[in-house]
């Protein structure tokens, strides 16, 4: 294939035509995926430091609770404070790094002007959403795993009920993607993010009851949880790993499902329109 | 208009009192300027954590060091949001500077490492004492605050702001990559903060632990801190103080050579 044997210049000589465009069919599953792997690649390159964090960060949480708070009432029948704990500190993890995994990029992305990479290859919108969508929904899950690792051993082993767990998981997940991938198409700065992040998203998760029971609360703290979304996929999740929860977790689920539906157009229609990412 | 002579250089005295004024005001410009991110935000976290620990409480009315739990935690929550952003003031400060460049404003200018490490502390502590001020301010509206001995809570806090601001500005040094600042962040200043007696007496604490607990800086700033409002403290209120001055007194010492060395900062 070398092609050298006519001249005797050494520069490489240019074979054949120039490729034919690949052929890919409705959904360009080669690129989805490269961007998929790409941004999960993007989270996880300084795993020790990142998950790390999520580790020490869950223990800490555990720790205090449990040191300040020994004289409190049973939250859930039969349920120790430290065992209700657990599946609400796996789900605020998972909420968090999905959230971050998704907006850090995008709007780094946008900032540094590299954006261009992800929107002028032969992505659709829909393409790009989800694969965005799934890398902050994986990156928040592999969070999730590492924080369940080092709790684990703090109680009795959990009595997992698989559906509602892995139903529950995806839905928090991908939720929180979601509310990511939207944070940073809205920011234009990263002041912007930062402020969503503190005012908008953190009384989202600390007020979901991941700490403390719901049923309670006083009057308008009980219509705020319920008001919550993250309160329906903490407490699912709890359903999941505890096999207990404070409420029946259908409704939850439909309210979750059609919400994530909901964003998912919302952020499907604004990759569409180039929010804020095409001139 | 005659064109004027090029000025004569400012003549100055033992100390640059104007060049450490300005380097002053810029610190606390960078923070003041955004302070719904460096001020409101650490309110906004404060109260939440307020909030998770009084509702998992389940509304018991259980007693620590003799008041009310809320009443216990709130100057411990005060005092975590000063060492907090006093740390992140000084540390985010010199380490933007030197990921973009522009350090050499700072290192240019006819200021000595004193002067250096004076500015920097100083807006270290005003962002810490505008934060704690914010939150207790804040924080009153939900749990009585009361203040029995001024003097506990204004050298605690001074003391502890400027610990961290030190502690910060030789983590901004030290560091070359925000991924090295989250580390110093998340594995040593958030643990030593949370595990200090913020939410709970260390009396509780099994022998070895309250043994650690007494070998951490972080515990005597938020015991004595908390004796200035509740009038109970853990530990000896004099060993305390000794430590977090002694501590400043070391970080002071050791800034102050880094500075003057230049270490990572001059090539």
């Amino acid at each position: 294939m070398s092609g050298s044997g006519a001249g005797t210049s050494s520069r490489p000589e240019l074979v054949g035509a120039p490729a034919a465009p690949r052929q890919f069919g409705r959904v360009n599953w080669l690129g989805l995926a490269t961007l998929y792997r790409r941004e999960v690649k993007r989270f996880l390159v300084e795993w020790p430091e990142t998950l790390g964090g999520v580790a020490v960060s869950g223990l800490l949480f555990l720790a205090v609770f449990h040191l300040a708070l020994e004289a409190a009432p049973q939250p859930l029948p039969g349920v120790s404070l430290v065992a209700f704990l657990i599946p609400g500190l796996i789900a605020v993890s998972i909420a968090q790094k999905s959230f971050e995994a998704a907006a850090f990029s995008i709007l780094f992305d946008k900032l540094e002007g590299v954006i261009v990479d992800v929107l002028t290859p032969p992505l659709t919108a829909g393409e790009r959403t989800i694969a965005y969508t799934l890398a902050g929904a994986s990156s928040g899950l592999v969070s999730g795993a590492a924080a369940a690792l080092v709790l684990l051993p703090f109680a009795p082993w959990p009595e997992i009920r698989l559906l509602p767990l892995v139903f529950f998981l995806a839905v928090v997940a991908v939720l929180h993607a979601l509310f990511g991938i939207l944070a940073a198409l809205k920011a234009d700065r990263w002041d912007n993010l930062a402020a969503i992040q503190t005012f908008g998203l953190a009384p989202l998760i600390y007020l979901s009851g991941a700490f403390f029971p719901t049923r309670d609360l006083p009057q308008t703290g009980r219509v705020a949880v319920l008001l919550n979304p993250t309160h329906y996929a903490v407490d699912g999740l709890r359903l999941g790993w505890l096999g207990q929860s404070e409420l029946a977790p259908a409704g939850g689920a439909i309210l979750l499902i059609s919400l994530n539906l909901a964003l998912f157009a919302l952020v499907w229609r604004l990759f569409a329109a180039g929010y804020k990412l095409r001139a | 208009m005659a064109i004027a002579f090029p000025p004569e250089p400012r003549a100055l005295g033992a100390v640059n009192w104007l060049g450490l004024w300005t380097l002053y005001v810029k610190e606390v410009r960078r923070f003041a300027k955004v302070a719904t991110q460096t001020v409101i935000a650490p309110v906004v976290t404060t109260l939440l954590f307020l909030a998770i620990f009084s509702l998992a409480l389940g509304g018991g009315s259980r007693q620590v060091g003799g008041v009310p739990f809320a009443e216990f935690l709130a100057p411990g929550l005060v005092m975590m949001a000063m060492v907090q952003n006093s740390f992140a003031n000084t540390s985010s400060s010199l380490l933007i500077s030197k990921i973009q460049g522009n350090i050499v404003d700072m290192l240019m200018p006819p200021l000595s490492p004193g002067e250096l490490t004076l500015a920097f502390a100083a807006g270290g502590v005003t962002r810490g004492l505008a934060v704690g001020s914010a939150v207790a301010l804040v924080m009153a509206l939900f749990v009585p605050i009361e203040v029995q001995h001024a003097g506990f809570v204004l050298f605690h806090a001074v003391a502890a702001s400027l610990m961290l601001s030190l502690i910060g500005i030789l983590a901004g040094i030290w560091s070359d990559k925000f991924d090295q600042m989250a580390a110093i962040t998340n594995f040593v200043i958030t643990p030593l903060a949370f595990l200090s007696g913020t939410f709970y007496s260390v009396q509780k604490l099994p022998d070895f632990w309250r043994l650690v607990a007494h070998f951490d800086p972080f515990f005597y700033m938020i015991d004595g801190f908390r004796y200035g409002f509740i009038g109970h403290a853990d530990a000896s209120l004099v060993l305390g103080a000794t430590v977090l001055l002694g501590a400043d007194i070391l970080l002071w010492i050791l800034v102050y050579v880094w500075f003057r060395r230049g270490y990572k900062l001059k090539a």
